[in-house]
């Protein structure tokens, strides 16, 4: 396969690539490998400052730094895998379905994307947060809600693009039925579309989530996340200023291997792009 | 087709979009698992009895149809009443037109920000192709998009007014306290921007005309307006979107600094359970988004009309 040939090719982004396996698997294995429990309270060690019984010191309650980071894995690169493996689902059954079937369903689809798309997405995760409450839950369903459309369209404007031509046609011919075209020569030829957009939108999502626990929104304590991190080292920035270096920090390392991930497997889809790496904001 | 009868077509097309809007944003608030009134005497610190809460559903209008309750709200909407917050009473369009002058400020800085520093920075992109002034900047581009505002933000207050003690950690006193709020919202902008346009204005520079011009003997400034000046559309496109993004974004910022605007009203009444404040919210920044998409496509059919029969199928 050609596509994971120049990917690999790609020193950078295959290293990112490992990084965010590595992350990942930590974040899996977290129970195997970090020394603390995330939530053992310490007192009287706290503001530990970094050393080997504690590599990257301790918060206001004495509890391990890194162990609630490795743990804060699950809540944010986690949920964020799983808010846009739900999203891309959607896209590609709404829209292959859109892009097929034609007619009043695609015009339906296409017309309510267009009033959700009308919102700005971060009013729009802001309005169901708003109406379910704070909670992670809540804001993985927001950002699935708020992003959808999106992918809808984008799969349906690639369907439009294969669906009418002869290769299909032969197959439809030869008696296969929609669900075997779809899985056998539609979703290859959208694959690459899709696995780059998700990349870069993952970065966007994690960003979302930790913004969101950061304000008290998301993910309610004591389940460690980064962004709640953030938001608990803020208040005693004053004197312990270092506080809010390791959150910080695994968050900009984490969103930027997927940032510099997308921008790779897009140029890894296309030989000939020029590697201009336009952003959509 | 004329430009006034294309502007009175796309705003009777707005009509049905309006109304998809209003409609959202009411339903949205009906769907919550919380009933509105129970809400609505919990945040007043009273025990919501079965008589107390009858009373208010019936005082709140909602033991009334579905329809009739969607079309009221409606109609005092669009006569600017937006109900009463639950917290104080207070009216909640009083509030909301409070608190949009700041908002609206930071986020206008924000944009005068963002244009001045991501065309600076595209230029000495252009100038200085390959070298290490360009690789330096793509550096900082990279980090600009990919660093959390929120963590900027902290580390620009920590830097700024706790360390060097020379600009306000929060609040809205005066020019300063604009600094770091506008600076913190406009990071990923800037950034997104600051690549864009370099990237358009490098390929620009392999054209013809550019060698046409360099050949005619132009002078240096000319030959890069004439980049600029073709590099601009995708720029355009984009900030179209990023107005309003740039309006509705800001409520992680105003939490940062405590900064009085729109979004610090919404997340505050998201934590109160306070369903008016959040559904106006929600109402204001869809029609502001909607109006911003109009103008840009204004814009652009005033310069280009092929787009005015393209943009009305």
């Amino acid at each position: 396969m050609t596509f994971w040939q120049s990917l690999k090719r790609d020193r950078p982004g295959m290293a990112c690539l490992c990084f965010l396996v590595l992350v990942a698997l930590a974040g899996l294995l977290a129970p195997y490998i970090v020394p603390y429990d995330p939530a053992d309270i310490d007192v009287r060690n706290k503001f530990a400052s970094c050393g080997w019984t504690h590599w990257l010191g301790t918060d206001h309650l004495g509890r391990d730094i890194l162990s609630r980071l490795v743990y804060g894995t699950r809540a944010s690169l986690g949920f964020s895998l799983l808010t846009m493996g739900v999203t891309v689902s959607i896209g590609i059954v709404l829209g292959m379905s859109a892009g097929f079937l034609r007619g009043k369903v695609e015009a339906f689809l296409m017309r309510l994307c267009d009033v959700m798309m009308s919102f700005p997405s971060e009013v729009m995760i802001l309005a169901i947060v708003g109406m379910l409450g704070p909670g992670l839950e809540n804001v993985v369903l927001a950002c699935v809600i708020a992003k959808w459309p999106w992918y809808t369209r984008m799969i349906r404007t690639v369907t439009r693009q294969y669906a009418d031509m002869n290769y299909i046609r032969f197959a439809r011919v030869a008696g296969y039925g929609t669900p075997y075209i779809i899985r056998r020569h539609l979703l290859p030829c959208a694959a690459g579309e899709i696995i780059v957009l998700a990349t870069l939108d993952t970065g966007a999502v994690i960003l979302m989530i930790s913004a969101l626990s950061f304000l008290g929104l998301g993910v309610q304590p004591p389940t460690p996340e980064w962004g709640m991190m953030l938001g608990e080292a803020k208040d005693i920035m004053i004197l312990y200023p270092e506080q809010m270096l390791p959150p910080g920090i695994t968050i900009l390392l984490v969103v930027a291997a997927f940032n510099f991930l997308g921008d790779s497997l897009r140029d890894a889809l296309d030989p000939w792009h020029h590697p201009s790496r336009e952003v959509t904001v | 087709m004329n430009i006034g009868s294309y502007i009175v077509r796309r705003l009777l097309g707005l009509l049905p979009l309006l109304l998809a809007i209003s409609f959202f944003s009411f339903v949205i608030i009906q769907l919550s698992p919380s009933d509105p009134a129970e809400v609505a005497i919990r945040v007043n610190a009273m025990t919501p009895t079965p008589e107390l809460i009858a009373e208010v559903r019936e005082e709140m209008g909602l033991d009334k149809p579905f329809l009739e309750r969607y079309l009221t709200w409606l109609n005092n909407a669009v006569h600017g009443d937006l109900g009463k917050r639950y917290v104080d009473g207070k009216s909640v369009a009083g509030e909301m037109l409070k608190a949009l002058p700041p908002t609206l400020m930071l986020a206008a800085t924000s944009a005068a920000l963002m244009l001045a520093c991501s065309i600076a920075a595209a230029f000495v992109g252009v100038l200085f192709e390959g070298r290490w002034p360009d690789l330096l900047l793509r550096g900082l581009i990279f980090l600009g998009t990919s660093v959390p505002a929120f963590w900027a933000g902290l580390l620009l207050i920590w830097l700024f007014a706790v360390h060097l003690d020379l600009l306000p950690t929060g609040g809205l006193s005066g020019p300063s306290s604009l600094v770091l709020p506008a600076v913190t919202l406009a990071l990923p902008y800037i950034s997104a921007y600051a690549r864009l346009l370099r990237n358009s204005m490098v390929q620009t520079k392999q054209q013809n005309f550019v060698l046409y011009a360099k050949a005619c003997g132009r002078s240096r400034g000319a030959v890069l307006r004439h980049i600029f000046r073709n590099s601009l559309q995708s720029s355009l496109t984009g900030l179209g979107m990023s107005l309003p993004k740039l309006v509705a974004g800001t409520f992680v910022v105003e939490c940062i600094f405590a900064w009085p605007g729109l979004g610090r009203l919404c997340v505050t009444a998201i934590f109160n359970r306070d369903f008016p404040v959040i559904q106006a919210y929600v109402l204001l920044m869809a029609v502001l988004f909607v109006l911003c998409n109009l103008c840009m496509d204004i814009c652009s059919a005033l310069v280009d009309p092929r787009l005015r029969e393209r943009g009305l199928q």
